[in-house]
């Protein structure tokens, strides 16, 4: 089956990677000496993707906030152990993530099992829709760092190593979730095609 | 090798899709919330131990006023009469235990002895003022008695 963007009214470019600020290093310095200014900036910068981020892992909107919010008292806590090696965005995505994996850890999975039945789209209507219900289906059906892999890549735009980096897995471990992800997006894209034709 | 050139149309419908995919936006107080939280002084290193103990303490707190209570009150308490005057299997243990010369069928007579007896039914002890005789005979034969 060939997709086409072209084809789609509907499509939205997704964010790419924050782009390179050359004074985020000062800032996060003036982060180490407590200064709230700081921290009001690097809220301002990076609260609304840590909230999408934690409501795509978790699939809970309700704990996206809650989740992110812990991360960065975390994250703002314990800035000084912050060395610089890489952007802030992968430390503060990684710090999320993991408190979403602890949170679903917690929970025992039990979210995952219950939701892994979804029924797919089918029949006519708005095909920017169907497709937004057949993505959410999907999320769904993944578990949450394939999930996490796959927002990272494809809402936060980061390169496969910012990705292994957040995630703390092989570069090829990262690559071979997102071709899961995707095949069985097309999987379930053309199972969904095929529906509505019979329809 | 992973080619990613092949993964573009679906990538982009892909994304395209997820990020139409609603999220919650930031509460008002979020950031208030995170700054409350970071700007507010870490607790001191004892709380930390404190909290997981805490149970324990509260029960060593309730314990020991009872526990004082407890002993002042038996303390206090004046003994019975049935805890100072002896049973008479008391007073025959004291006479064989107290016999200058202890042997051991004098002992062996205590695994005759019932568990619980009854007053006045305690058994008869063959009781000899000369301590050969009981050195060579055990107290419940009655051949010496007859």
């Amino acid at each position: 089956m060939s997709v086409h963007v072209e084809d789609r009214p509907w499509f939205v470019e997704a964010e790419s990677v924050p782009p390179v600020i050359e004074d985020e290093g000062e800032w996060i310095a003036k982060a180490r000496a407590r200064e709230e200014s700081a921290y009001r900036w690097l809220l301002d910068r990076y609260r609304e993707r840590a909230i999408r981020l934690a409501a795509h892992v978790l699939r809970a909107p309700d704990e996206a906030e809650d989740v992110a919010q812990e991360a960065f008292v975390r994250a703002f806590r314990n800035i000084r152990s912050f060395r610089g090696e890489s952007r802030f965005y992968t430390w503060i995505y990684h710090i999320v993530v993991r408190i979403c994996l602890d949170r679903r850890k917690l929970a025992r999975w039990t979210r995952e099992v219950g939701m892994a039945s979804a029924p797919l789209p089918s029949g006519e209507g708005s095909r920017a829709s169907d497709t937004r219900i057949l993505v959410e289906a999907l999320m769904d059906r993944l578990t949450p760092p394939m999930r996490a892999a796959l927002v990272l890549r494809e809402i936060e735009g980061l390169e496969y190593e910012e990705i292994a980096l957040v995630l703390e897995i092989p570069v090829g471990t990262v690559r071979s979730r997102l071709n899961t992800a995707r095949s069985r997006f097309r999987d379930m894209w053309e199972a969904g095609d095929q529906e509505a034709r019979n329809v | 090798m992973y080619d990613s050139s092949n993964e573009r149309p679906e990538a982009d419908v892909f994304a395209a899709a997820l990020a139409m995919v609603p999220t919650p936006p930031a509460s008002a107080e979020f950031d208030e919330r995170v700054l409350e939280a970071v700007m507010t002084p870490d607790a001191p290193w004892w709380r930390r131990f404190a909290i997981p103990i805490r149970p324990a303490l509260t029960g060593a707190c309730c314990a020991v006023p009872l526990m004082l209570v407890l002993i002042n009150w038996t303390v206090q308490v004046p003994p019975t009469e049935r805890s100072t005057r002896p049973t008479p299997r008391t007073e025959l243990t004291d006479q064989v235990m107290d016999q200058p010369y202890l042997t051991a069928s004098a002992l062996w007579w205590f695994t005759m002895v019932e568990p619980a007896n009854p007053p006045g039914k305690a058994p008869a002890v063959p009781r000899s003022d000369s301590p050969d005789e009981q050195s060579t005979e055990p107290p419940s034969d009655t051949r010496g008695l007859s």
